[in-house]
């Protein structure tokens, strides 16, 4: 896999969106494909992360509110927002208290786009 | 200083429109990067907001001044009828003067950073009585055009910083390793050496501080110029392949991270407790 492709990818989002402090891409089951963090363990985020995933997806079902988009956590000290890349793995991504969160949900849309083609090309690439 | 003096950048003249009569309850949408909200009441100033600087909650909180406890307590208190600062004053966590100059340094702050970062417009939209009012905002609110003084002379000072290499978009390093805190006034100063990781712009510290953009940037400046923090690209972090688990299986996601049967160690825990327990 071309993991500085997927490091350029997640320092690129910092850079664009004020407010995005560290993130990581992991599989749908917890383990780290690749992180750009600098103050939390990125096994930690990948783990919660792929629990809050799950949990919020099965969550909208249950409820009759269909296909989840996002899972937003808003804490006193900031953001922790999860979005699916494909079915495979997830984009996790810690924010401070002053993140515009609309401007993320637009800016990393094609962010999500091009990390979830990253996967998809190396998993056919692989098993050629 | 006389404001007759005083030629408004192009961005403070838009950002505040100023020239312009707003009457009623306004707010000011600034197009920018990142750009904010400004509400505006009968052309009174009365909060700015922005995620280029932290607003007047983060200031409180972040900083200490004001406890979580407290600020949940007269939030879920006074939020709901508009009367957030009124509970935080009567709850004694914060005095009334002590409140009103930081909602007042916030809205100074914001109003900078936003014209520091780039202003494109700003578009007013009238609000109603069913409108969300800002939480904390400035009684009875900063005329526009003294707001539009305070920012031009702040953009004045960063363009001096700018010289020192110090702009927005730096992300400093500490060259040394952090001493311990000699006196008490160092405290900012020890604080920014301490999350200057080479990461964090200015902006980014001003948060995880609680601390104003434009004391920030002014203490960094200040740092720079002694030497203690540099402005220069850090170096890029190594790219290597620790964090990825390759395991080549063919019946599963190729070249992705897997679990390893036996990793969690659980099975080795359940039959440890299972002879235990014979």
């Amino acid at each position: 896999m071309s993991l500085s492709a997927l490091k350029s990818e997640l320092q690129s989002l910092r850079e664009r969106v004020t407010g995005v402090m560290e993130s990581a891409v992991a599989t749908v089951d917890g383990l780290v494909v690749g992180a750009d963090t600098d103050t939390v363990s990125p096994e930690t985020v990948a783990a919660l992360s792929a629990a809050t995933l799950g949990l919020g997806k099965r969550f909208g079902y249950e409820v009759g509110l269909h296909e989840l988009r996002e899972v937003v956590i808003r804490c006193r000290g900031g953001y922790i927002v999860v979005y699916a890349l494909g079915n495979i793995a997830l984009l996790a991504i810690l924010a401070d208290e002053g993140l515009d969160v609309t401007r993320l949900h637009v800016e990393s849309r094609p962010t999500v786009e091009r990390l979830t083609n990253l996967l998809a090309d190396e998993r056919a690439r692989a098993s050629k | 200083m006389s404001s007759h003096h005083l030629v408004h950048p192009p961005g403070v003249e838009s950002l505040l429109r100023l020239g312009e009569p707003i009457s009623g309850f306004h707010l000011l949408r600034v197009m920018g990067s990142p750009g904010g909200i400004i509400h505006v009441r009968e052309g009174l100033v009365i909060s700015a907001t922005t995620p280029a600087s932290p607003g007047a909650e983060s200031l409180l909180i972040r900083s200490g001044r004001v406890s979580e406890a407290a600020w949940n307590e007269a939030y879920t208190a006074g939020a709901p009828l508009g009367r957030l600062a009124a509970e935080l004053v009567e709850r004694g966590s914060v005095g009334e003067a002590g409140l009103q100059v930081v909602c007042l340094s916030a809205v100074f702050d914001a109003a900078f950073a936003m014209a520091l970062f780039g202003i494109e417009d700003s578009l007013p939209e009238a609000l109603g009585p069913n409108d969300v009012p800002p939480p904390l905002p400035v009684v009875p609110g900063v005329p526009r055009e003294w707001v539009a003084r305070e920012t031009a002379r702040r953009l004045a000072i960063a363009g001096q910083w700018r010289e020192l290499g110090v702009t927005p978009f730096i992300r400093p390093t500490a060259v040394q390793p952090i001493a311990p805190m000699k006196i008490h006034a160092d405290q900012l100063r020890h604080d920014i050496l301490l999350k200057a990781n080479g990461r964090r712009t200015p902006r980014d510290i001003a948060f995880a501080l609680g601390q104003g953009l434009f004391v920030v940037l002014k203490e960094i400046s200040s740092l720079v110029g002694q030497g203690l923090l540099t402005v220069g690209p850090p170096p890029p972090p190594p790219v290597t392949d620790e964090n990825v688990v390759v395991v080549e299986d063919e019946q599963g996601p190729p070249n992705l991270p897997r679990r390893r049967p036996g990793t969690s160690k659980i099975a080795k825990l359940l039959g440890a407790d299972l002879r235990n327990g014979k």
